[in-house]
């Protein structure tokens, strides 16, 4: 466990259980019986190898695609009876590829703003977004660069920072240092600790690099237990 | 119509068939190998026409509500599979989606034009309600598979940014919003385009025909006017119908994007 600093603002400690999860690519059973539980404070790390269905699992966990069985709760609510964009607001989905469309970089980062279940405006995020630019080494002059034209490491950042904007509880963290040389992966690495360690939120963290696993995270699930074969 | 109008002979089309032979024989001369397809194709226009003809004939002698209903629900479903084939890809249910969507719109336009432009009596009179929805559905079918083949390519190929908004909390509906707004408008494009030439490139098939027929040119355009506007409409009407209706099957309550839901099919080349 992180131990907490004295905060003045501390954050009520929130929940994110997943219980006999089975998860499938189509009609493709990939894994089976998974269960994990992670509070705010916390991250754990999923380690398995390519093709064994991590970013399947995170997926499934943020409800972009069914799960064959098993339940998910947040709080003790599940997704249904929360609303699965509020839900989504909550457990932030960060995806290792994440797509953009040609628009600039700014519209990606307002554009979200416009959404129903976000309560907050742009306004209020615009500082945060700025000063994580700067920790994770993007410039503000990119804001207006064309979304699609940024690297592949430079929309992997990007997209850690817009999804953290909105406060979210809890990430679902796919790969989140796979395309980054080794100085930017050490700033994203120190942005989620950090937040972490001051119970902003918890996290789901996905990777095959098991060393860089056991840095990060508080316990890892190795996903070979529950794997039922075949390669994707 | 009008008494001015010459009736044609069985031998004038024996003449008439003429002018495929030079067709054919262009194919032959060339080497292009169409003339048995040419062949076929002149005998199923002959026999379709033909039936068309009798059907039309005994439906106008019938004067039965009956009689306007059963063929225009065969003419909805034709185009229905027409707009769904025409696109490269398909869901379940699309064909079925495809006639609801040209059935509602269909019937809707053909009362207004009827009943309370024209003012035919009464406004099903198959005179009028048969071709007219003929022409409704024949220039709304292209605009309509239009915006159902953008809707669906992009949520195939592009669910990627989908998944993307709906990761970010948005709701089905901002997700898919920007998707069936451009549909809507790549469908509404060709009968922009056609207004934009009407009259300059061509004369619309009704016109020309009311002027064969030996109506005044200036009443024949102003029908045309109304077909424009009429055709607009349904064309309208019909691509915000398939959006909505796809967008309702490919996401479901979770707000996600059922990408599975979409198969791609042969094109068989009528659009792109």
């Amino acid at each position: 466990m992180v131990v907490v600093e004295a905060q003045e603002t501390k954050v009520p400690a929130h929940h994110l259980t997943g219980s006999q999860l089975t998860i499938s690519a189509g009609n493709r059973p990939l894994l089976q019986g998974l269960d994990f539980h992670v509070t705010t404070g916390e991250i754990i790390g999923l380690w398995g190898v390519s093709g064994c269905g991590k970013s399947t699992l995170l997926r499934s966990i943020a409800g972009l695609q069914p799960l064959l069985k098993g339940s998910i709760e947040l709080d003790t609510q599940i997704p249904d009876a929360i609303g699965w964009p509020t839900y989504r607001q909550m457990v932030r989905y960060i995806m290792q590829r994440p797509a953009f469309s040609s628009e600039t970089v700014e519209h990606h980062l307002t554009h979200m703003f416009s959404f129903d279940s976000v309560t907050m405006t742009y306004g209020e995020a615009r500082s945060t977004a700025l000063s994580l630019m700067a920790r994770a080494g993007l410039s503000t002059d990119q804001l207006h660069e064309k979304a699609s034209n940024l690297s592949e490491g430079e929309q992997q950042r990007f997209n850690l920072i817009r999804g953290l904007l909105t406060e979210p509880c809890f990430l679902l963290l796919d790969e989140p240092t796979s395309s980054l040389d080794p100085e930017s992966a050490e700033a994203v690495e120190a942005i989620i600790l950090d937040g972490a360690a001051r119970d902003q939120w918890g996290g789901l963290w996905v990777s095959h690099d098991r060393v860089q696993l056991e840095r990060v995270c508080d316990r890892v699930i190795e996903l070979a237990h529950f794997c039922l074969g075949g390669n994707t | 119509m009008n008494a001015a109008t010459i009736a044609l002979t069985p031998l004038d089309l024996c003449i008439g068939a003429l002018l495929v032979v030079i067709a054919g024989l262009v194919s032959v001369s060339m080497g292009l190998k169409l003339e048995r397809s040419l062949l076929l194709a002149s005998v199923r226009t002959v026999i379709q026409l033909l039936l068309v003809g009798y059907v039309l004939r005994w439906i106008f002698d019938l004067q039965h509500w009956a009689g306007v209903l059963g063929l225009t629900l065969f003419m909805l479903y034709v185009a229905g599979r027409a707009a769904v084939k025409r696109s490269g890809r398909r869901y379940r249910s699309s064909i079925m989606d495809a006639f609801l969507t040209l059935s509602i719109v269909g019937y809707i336009t053909l009362f207004l034009v009827t009943a309370v432009i024209i003012g035919s009596e009464p406004w099903y009179a198959p005179r009028y309600a048969i071709p007219i929805l003929g022409m409704i559905l024949g220039n709304s079918l292209n605009g309509i598979s239009l915006s159902l083949d953008t809707m669906l390519e992009y949520f195939d190929e592009r669910s990627d940014l989908v998944d993307a908004d709906l990761a970010l909390g948005a709701t089905r509906w901002e997700a898919a919003q920007p998707v069936l707004q451009e549909s809507i408008r790549k469908g509404m494009i060709p009968i922009i385009n056609s207004m934009m030439v009407v009259g300059l490139v061509s004369l619309p098939g009704m016109m020309t025909g009311q002027i064969i027929a030996g109506n005044d040119p200036l009443q024949a355009v102003q029908y045309q006017i109304i077909v424009m506007f009429m055709i607009a409409a349904a064309t309208s009407l019909g691509c915000i119908g398939t959006a909505y209706l796809g967008y309702r099957r490919l996401f479901d309550e979770c707000h996600r994007l059922r990408r599975e839901r979409i198969t791609r099919i042969k094109s068989t080349g009528y659009t792109h």
